[in-house]
This record gives structure tokens, C-alpha cells and sequence, in this order.
């Protein structure tokens, strides 16, 4: 099967690292780490990942602006994002849903739980694909 | 009326009217301090949840590459996962805690707020085989109140006395109307257990952050500060007391009625 393409935007060096080790030691996946936003924004256009994992807080722009300029953007707006972050809040729940997040976790998580989570992501989207491209009948 | 009888009248309604501003001067400042606590817990968080998250993906990996088989290492592990989670949890408890900085006010009776919240503590009250027995003085004036805070009041303390009271026991919760001095409108909300009740000392504490006598249960002990900061934030009273009749706790809640 081929390797899974991930591309993680966080400020926090550590845990994108972190991150990337965890899920590369699976065999499962290839990923790479972003730790501004606009540098995100570039690496997803050139990566064409098949999913990102987005931070809320980072230091050049808001995680929430760079989701909204990845589901403007031609190239990246189909790329299922889950946002990840430290802060707990049904309000930033809420503005997360409403820019189109496919999911939204809060940290710490265990590896298990992120993989568990990028996988149903991931499933989801070639589902949703498959009933998309289903030929319609003709009668 | 005498003139005298009307100054009299005269100076009720106004001492009434500085009171309810000290109760509404002391709301704001409630407000504004857990405003400020708020923007504290949740910097705070953001600075503790990201090295808790680099922690527990260290370990996951660590994990991976270490004999898991071996008891000692097996545990170790397992010590360390469960630190991380106490942590976090902290850290929750203490976000929801500093959420109730503001409150949404509406006149309700506090009756129908404490059966609703009697209904989500059902489970509960049926799996310890506890007896409510209700008691509502008729015709009681409504409360202005944060509903959904109340609720969280209500439940916590109830959750409370099924944890305090024998499997069997009885949890009684009385409303009723009083008035004070100033002859300010009041409801009075009692809930009353039978358990054992509480070691004097740990009572003169049972408000203070952190303090709690259910450490090993997982329980850091914000419960009770957050069902007291509540109150103070709806300018209201709660005092908590060892029955002097039979064993149990009773806790007394003095809200403000609709004037």
C-alpha cells in the first residue's frame, strides 16, 4: 500500500517532530513539518499531502486563517484537514466546524488516538469519493 | 400615615436599594475576576497542554522500542501515561472552572431547575438506590439565575451526597422562601443527606481550590470552589454544616428572588 501523505503546521518544533516520528514508525505514512502558517500554506501546495494536521496557535497567522486561505486555494481545498490544540472550547469548536475542519482534537493525544483519527478521516474522504464519482443511472 | 411613618418607609426602601447595589457591585467584581482568571487558565493551558502532548508522544514512542514484556518496564510505562492524563486533567478541571466568568441571567423557579437537574443525576441516584424526598414551599417567588450554572451547582452537590451517603440512604432537598433584614426577597435551597458527614476541619476547608478528601479517586478538588464561586457570582450564600440532629451534611443555598 502505498504511504499515506501527512503534513503537520505547528509552532511546537517538539511535538510536530514528535508527530512525525510516531506516525513514519508505522511504515504507514510520509510526513513533513511545517512550523509557520504561510510555510504551510506553500509546503501543501508543493506536497499535495493527504491530509494536514493544523495547530490553532501559530506565530505569523492564526491556524484558523491559514484553514481558510488552504479551503480557498484551488489546489489544497480538498485536502481533509484535522485541527489540533491545546485549547479546550466549544466556541473554537464551532469556528473550526464552520471553516470546514474535518475534525478537531485537542491535545495531548496518543498516537493511537491521532492515527485512529487520521485513518477515519481518510476513509471518510474515499467514501465520500466513491459515492461522488458513482456514475448516475440513466433511465 | 404619620410623617414619621413615612420617613420610616422612606428609609427602608433605600437602605433595600443600597443592599441590592452591594449585591450587584459584588456580582460585577466576581465577574471581573473570573474574567481575568479565565484569560490566565487559558494561557496557562495552551503552555502546559503542549508539553504534556510532546510527553505523551515521547513515551508512545519510547513505548514502541522497549521490552513492554518486562513487568517493572510494562509499569513504568503505564505510570508515566497516567501522570500525563492526571495532569491534563487538571488542567480541564481548572478551564472549566475559570468558564464561568459571565453569567446569563433570567427569572426562573428554582424548583423546576432542580428537578431538571435531579433528572441528568438519575442514573445515580437509581444505581445506589437512593431516596429524594422533595420538599417545595408553594407559590415560591422565581430566582434570577444562570440556569445551565445552577444546574452545574445541583448536580455537584448531589453527585456529592450520592458519593456521602450509604447504598439505601436518603437525600432530602427543601426550597423555601425567607427574608432578611432588609426584607430583600430570598430563596432558601437546602439538600440534606444521611451520611456520615464531614471531620470539622476538612468542613472548614471544603470550599478551598485543590482541597479535597477524594484525592485517590482521581478527584483534585475543584468541585466544591467552583459550586461556591458560582454562588457568589449570583450575589447569593452557601454554607455548608454537619447536621446537629442525625448524621449527614447540610448544605444551605441563599439566591436572590425576582424583586
Amino acid at each position: 500500500m502505498a504511504k499515506r501523505m501527512v503534513l503537520i503546521i505547528d509552532d511546537e518544533v517538539s511535538f510536530a517532530e514528535m508527530v512525525k516520528l510516531n506516525l513514519e514508525d508505522t511504515e504507514d505514512y510520509e510526513v513533513r513539518t511545517e512550523y509557520k502558517g504561510a510555510d504551510g500554506v506553500k509546503t501543501a501546495m508543493e506536497f499535495d499531502p493527504d491530509l494536514i494536521l493544523l495547530d490553532i496557535m501559530l506565530p505569523d497567522k492564526d491556524g484558523f486563517d491559514v484553514l481558510k486561505d488552504l479551503k480557498e486555494n484551488e489546489k489544497t481545498k480538498s485536502i481533509p484537514i484535522i485541527m489540533l490544540t491545546a485549547l479546550k472550547s466549544d466556541p473554537v469548536k464551532f469556528k473550526a466546524a464552520t471553516l470546514y475542519a474535518e475534525e478537531f482534537m485537542v491535545k495531548p493525544v496518543t498516537v493511537r488516538m491521532l492515527v485512529e483519527k487520521i485513518e477515519e478521516v481518510l476513509d471518510r474522504r474515499i467514501v465520500e469519493k466513491m459515492k461522488k464519482d458513482k456514475p448516475k443511472k440513466i433511465n | 400615615m404619620t410623617g414619621e411613618d413615612e420617613r420610616d418607609k422612606k428609609i427602608d426602601e433605600l437602605n433595600k436599594t443600597i443592599a441590592m447595589l452591594k449585591v450587584n457591585q459584588n456580582q460585577i467584581a466576581q465577574a471581573e475576576k473570573m474574567k481575568i482568571i479565565d484569560e490566565f487558565a487559558h494561557g496557562l493551558s495552551h503552555e502546559v497542554k503542549n508539553p504534556l502532548a510532546i510527553i505523551l508522544q515521547g513515551v508512545d514512542y519510547l513505548s514502541t522500542k522497549v521490552n513492554l514484556a518486562d513487568p517493572s518496564v510494562n509499569s513504568t510505562v503505564g505510570y508515566m501515561k497516567d501522570a500525563i492524563k492526571r495532569a491534563d486533567k487538571v488542567i480541564g478541571d481548572f478551564l472549566n472552572f475559570s468558564s464561568i466568568s459571565a453569567l446569563e441571567l433570567a427569572a426562573v423557579a428554582l424548583a423546576e431547575v432542580t428537578d431538571n437537574s435531579l433528572v441528568l443525576v438519575r442514573h445515580q441516584l437509581e444505581t445506589h438506590h437512593l431516596e429524594v424526598i422533595k420538599e417545595y414551599q408553594p407559590g415560591l417567588p422565581l430566582v434570577k439565575i444562570d440556569q445551565d450554572k445552577i444546574t452545574q451547582v445541583l448536580v455537584n452537590l448531589v453527585l456529592n451526597a450520592v458519593q456521602a451517603v450509604p447504598e439505601g440512604g436518603r437525600i432530602t432537598i427543601r426550597i423555601s422562601q425567607q427574608q432578611e433584614q432588609l426584607q430583600l426577597n430570598q430563596v432558601k435551597l437546602e439538600i440534606e443527606d444521611n451520611g456520615p458527614g464531614m471531620a470539622e476541619d476538612d468542613l472548614a476547608r471544603a470550599f478551598d481550590f485543590f482541597f479535597t478528601t477524594k484525592r485517590s479517586k482521581g478527584n483534585i478538588g475543584l468541585g466544591l470552589s467552583t459550586v461556591k464561586t458560582i454562588i457568589d457570582m449570583h450575589g447569593g450564600e452557601i454554607k455548608l454544616e454537619n447536621k446537629h440532629e442525625s448524621n449527614g451534611i447540610k448544605i444551605t443555598i441563599i439566591l436572590k428572588a425576582e424583586q
